[in-house]
């Protein structure tokens, strides 16, 4: 008799205490991620992505102005590139584009005589460009068609 | 009114009216020649060299915001509160201490954590940015841009 109850009792008391485990577990929610409670860990990791996209406009725009500077300010090479212009030469007008530091990919749209210029400086992680035009006419994609920069 | 003149006075005017096309005409060619040269180009380069600067520290100020909160604890934590509060003013203080020469909108914040400031600009610029930061992929891949809104 002792020996009966001993075996079936905890054996009838594991299954309840089972029963009632199983039970409690199922009822209690669900944790979400949405209701993990956020840290500033959490708050840091997630500002890296924008810090990312205002790096790549901030790096393309201060390239453009540098190449533009350089343009303005250093006859020897707005002269090559001028000439690579006006031969409608894209392959130098590319490389000394680059030659100024330019960090990131550019493509060389139209160059013509008599002058016209335009390049586009992709900028990283946004999907936009900087588009740069020099023109004495007025062809340039730009509103007004005059010589600009436009953000797109 | 000119065939009553007599035929020498219509002759000086003929040639007066065409020695000022001639002038009119010079005048153009030499006028777009000018531009036409290496000085015109470095000129024009030089004219729209402000632009993209105008550009790079606009976006410059923007980063900065994002770039204290993601490498700095405190500030991080900080601004946490300040949105799980939904305290418009600290957000709005946090903001102006790391964006000093800049302005800007707090968009939308929640506590399960998204933050989205807007019109971020800089005195004498033309450019606008803004920074989305959410914990819960509540930023779609535009809200964290630059632009340069029509006048």
């Amino acid at each position: 008799m002792r020996r009966i109850i001993g075996i079936q009792g905890w054996l009838a008391l594991a299954g309840i205490v089972g029963i009632g485990l199983g039970l409690r577990l199922q009822a209690a929610p669900a944790v979400s991620p949405l209701q993990i409670a956020d840290t500033p860990e959490s708050v840091m990791a997630a500002a890296k992505t924008p810090t990312s996209s205002l790096d790549g406009y901030v790096n393309t725009a201060t390239d453009v102005n540098r190449f533009l500077n350089r343009i303005a300010t250093d006859r020897a090479f707005a002269s090559q590139l001028f000439a690579a212009v006006k031969k409608g030469d894209r392959q130098t007008v590319q490389s000394l584009t680059m030659s100024t530091g330019v960090r990131g990919r550019v493509s060389v749209g139209d160059v013509k005589t008599d002058f016209f210029l335009d390049e586009e400086f992709e900028i990283p992680f946004t999907g936009k460009t900087l588009y740069v035009c020099l023109t004495n006419e007025r062809f340039c994609k730009t509103e007004s068609g005059d010589s600009g920069v436009v953000l797109r | 009114m000119l065939a009553h003149t007599p035929s020498t006075l219509r002759r000086a005017v003929d040639w007066s009216l065409t020695l000022c096309l001639v002038v009119i005409a010079a005048g153009a060619i030499h006028g777009r020649a000018a531009d036409d040269t290496v000085e015109g180009f470095m000129a024009t380069a030089k004219a729209i060299a402000a632009q993209p600067a105008d550009l790079a520290r606009t976006a410059a100020e923007a980063r900065a915001f994002a770039n204290r909160v993601s490498s700095d604890r405190t500030f991080a934590s900080r601004l946490l509160t300040a949105v799980t509060k939904n305290d418009t003013a600290g957000v709005g203080a946090l903001l102006k201490e790391a964006m000093p020469n800049g302005t800007a909108i707090v968009g939308r914040t929640d506590a399960d954590f998204t933050f989205f400031a807007h019109d971020i600009k800089i005195p004498f610029t033309d450019y606008v940015c803004s920074v989305c930061i959410s914990t819960v992929n509540e930023c779609a891949p535009d809200k964290t841009s630059c632009s340069k809104p029509a006048k």
